[in-house]
């Protein structure tokens, strides 16, 4: 086992910046997860870590060492890939013991090896069998197993549950969760998918556009995102976003904007002190909306009048996309609260959760 | 009206054009072909006897039969196995993204659109014995002091024929290897290296289990076409010296139409059908099955 560092590691392809002098320490044992839209860079950082790549700049350290220029084998690295990346010629068992062939590994230890993982992934009953023959879910297993066998320093995931129904998804992810908590092996886990990184990650590094935005622990990205993009890609429906404007009135702030002027609570007041007039995105999560039945007095400044466009009731939860003041703003709100389209609601924020965005920067000021 | 033709028999409508057009062009001349190898027929006399097998038994006992079937035999030996190996490597190399592949992969098809008895022409010139440029180019860089007289000696004759038959002939096998390669997913490749394949265990257990059907298929489509090859020998060589790059259909040629013994041409030609045949099912007996039988 061992941590994983990246410093200032750049890779271009061509005049393409996929990943932008990327800073990253992966603790021992830790499981991170690299999270972005496809594109923004997360699997060739990954592929950079494995060796799959080679770093523009920067180094990528393993352990102690600095692997660059290091071929994958010697890394004592082992990767899992999105497709399962199976050698569809060979049959299961061969697939797991590829690598220890490979490495000259006496031919017992190789069966002990593989029949533990085997066994330990559930595929005992399919080590004769060829890729073709099995299912998703167990071709996945066998890609995993093919990582576990060689009890590798570190674990590399590229989307490794992309291709899996969304049942069997789930069932993996818990799998894989369990996985981790047994063998602790450093790993990084790359996926577009925002549940898997919340789920899944120790921390989690969010990625744009080849830039690391955030790198923290799942819940403090989601209660505290750096910027607005951060906080428009973690969260499920995505946070609202209005423009908006500080301003100062009677000792108390506000954020005013087209249908709502929204008083800000004390303790968060003092990033915005004194910047009156200043342009701002402010945001709220779907979740942290509510529609009340009755409104009271001073009630106003912590709430919208809507006019609601489309309602998706899901059992559960009702999504509700309404509109204020030109703007839309969606609500996730208790199902059983009786709402209909073109009907007129008022929607109550949570002033204890918003967030405030600089309008240039797009960085959190709140 | 379409709508009273239903299930099989529209079918059979369906396939009735294509259906027809072999049956004309292929099985039509083929029956034909049968027919006159058991016949005497002479455009200059009357009548076309039937005579049994007499046309087969005078083709198999001729010594120009045996000589130009050796003649093909040995063309068959040496060049299938260079196609075969040669197409693998150079579609590994042009797999490969490197500078110049976009100029370089078209330009590995050229010879395919050359006509044979062109690429025949410009073999005999660069193979010519006084003014040809494989003697200049190897006497200039001093590998030879005399000229060699390429076309009419036996040995050098046949090496020259094979190296324009193998030049021509690549190009097919290539793009049929580079689409078996391409089909390839690279994440296979990425795995290897992780697993810590070198680039031999690359090729040896991913590149050649995905293309090991379609070395198969480059090898029974080259056999067949060196089997039936004729005129590129024949525009460099006329067959010769003596009967040194004379092959097998160069003969019927001459049969039928050189010395007008259309019986025995077609007797000849039925021979080597019967003979392709067997070369096919003799190469698919060779190969371990589960080779024909994957679907991958």
């Amino acid at each position: 086992m061992a941590e994983v560092r990246l410093k200032n590691v750049t890779k271009m392809f061509g005049d393409l910046t996929a990943v932008d002098s990327a800073n990253l320490t992966i603790e021992d044992s830790e499981f991170i997860v690299l999270v972005g839209p496809s594109g923004c860079g997360k699997t060739t950082t990954l592929r950079c870590v494995a060796g799959l790549e080679e770093p523009t700049e920067g180094e990528v350290y393993i352990g102690d060492r600095v692997v660059n220029g290091v071929p994958p084998k010697d890394r004592d690295i082992a990767m899992v890939f999105q497709n399962y990346a199976l050698y569809p010629h060979m049959d299961v068992y061969n697939n797991i013991a590829f690598g220890l062939k490979l490495r000259k590994m006496p031919k017992d230890e190789i069966e002990e090896r593989v029949n533990r993982t085997a066994e330990l992934l559930g595929i005992h009953s399919k080590l004769d069998s060829k890729p073709k023959e099995l299912s998703g879910g167990q071709r996945q297993r066998v890609a995993v197993g093919r990582a576990i066998a060689r009890n590798p320093k570190v674990f590399l995931f590229d989307e490794p549950l992309s291709n899996l129904d969304a049942k069997l998804r789930v069932q993996m992810r818990a799998e894989l969760q369990e996985l981790h908590h047994n063998l602790e092996t450093t790993s990084m886990y790359v996926t577009h998918d925002q549940v898997e990184a919340m789920t899944l990650g120790n921390r989690v590094a969010v990625i744009d556009e080849g830039v690391i935005q955030q790198y923290a622990a799942p819940q403090e990205i989601y209660d505290y995102p750096s910027n607005k993009f951060v906080a428009g890609f973690i969260g499920s429906p995505s946070m609202n976003f209005l423009d908006a404007r500080i301003k100062e009135e009677g000792g108390n702030v506000y954020v005013e904007g087209d249908g709502f002027n929204l008083l800000l609570p004390d303790k968060i007041t003092d990033p915005v002190e004194g910047k009156s007039g200043k342009e701002v995105t402010f945001g709220v999560r779907p979740e942290d909306l509510t529609a009340e039945q009755t409104v009271h007095e001073g009630d106003e400044t912590k709430s919208f009048d809507t006019h609601v466009l489309v309602t998706e009731p899901l059992g559960d939860e009702i999504i509700v996309h309404a509109e204020v003041g030109g703007q839309e703003i969606v609500a996730q709100l208790d199902p059983r609260v009786d709402i209909e389209p073109h009907q007129d609601v008022t929607l109550f924020a949570d002033m204890d959760y918003i967030h405030i965005f600089d309008k240039n920067t797009e960085e959190a000021i709140v | 009206m379409f709508k009273k033709v239903r299930g099989s028999s529209l079918a059979y409508i369906l396939i009735l054009p294509a259906f027809a057009l072999i049956l004309i062009f292929t099985l039509y001349p083929f029956g034909r072909a049968l027919w006159t190898s058991f016949h005497r027929i002479n455009p200059v006399l009357p009548g076309n006897p039937f005579v049994g097998f007499s046309n087969y038994t005078s083709v198999f006992s001729s010594y120009y039969f045996v000589k130009s079937l050796r003649n093909t035999l040995i063309m068959i030996g040496f060049t299938v196995p260079i196609i075969t190996i040669m197409s693998i490597a150079i579609s590994r190399l042009l797999i490969e993204n490197f500078y110049g592949r976009g100029i370089l992969r078209p330009a590995v098809l050229i010879p395919w659109v050359i006509p044979s008895a062109i690429t025949g022409l410009i073999w005999q010139w660069l193979f010519n014995g006084s003014y040809g440029a494989i003697n200049a180019l190897l006497s200039r860089m001093g590998v030879i002091s005399d000229y060699i007289p390429w076309l009419t000696e036996v040995l050098t004759a046949k090496f020259a024929v094979m190296v324009a038959f193998i030049w021509a002939q690549l190009p097919f096998p290539i793009i049929l290897m580079l689409a078996a390669m391409t089909a390839i997913p690279s994440d296979l490749y990425d795995a290897a290296k992780v697993d810590g394949a070198t680039a031999f265990d690359s090729f040896r257990y991913i590149t050649w289990p995905h293309i090991r059907t379609m070395a198969v298929i480059v090898i029974i489509y080259e056999t067949l076409t060196a089997f039936t090859s004729y005129s590129i020998p024949y525009a460099m060589t006329g067959g010769g010296p003596g009967t040194a790059t004379s092959m097998i259909s160069y003969y019927i040629w001459s049969l039928s139409f050189d010395q007008l013994q259309f019986g025995k041409g077609a007797a000849l030609a039925a021979i080597i059908a019967g003979l392709s045949l067997i070369f096919i099912f003799a190469i698919i007996k060779a190969i371990p099955s589960e080779i024909m039988l994957e679907e991958e």
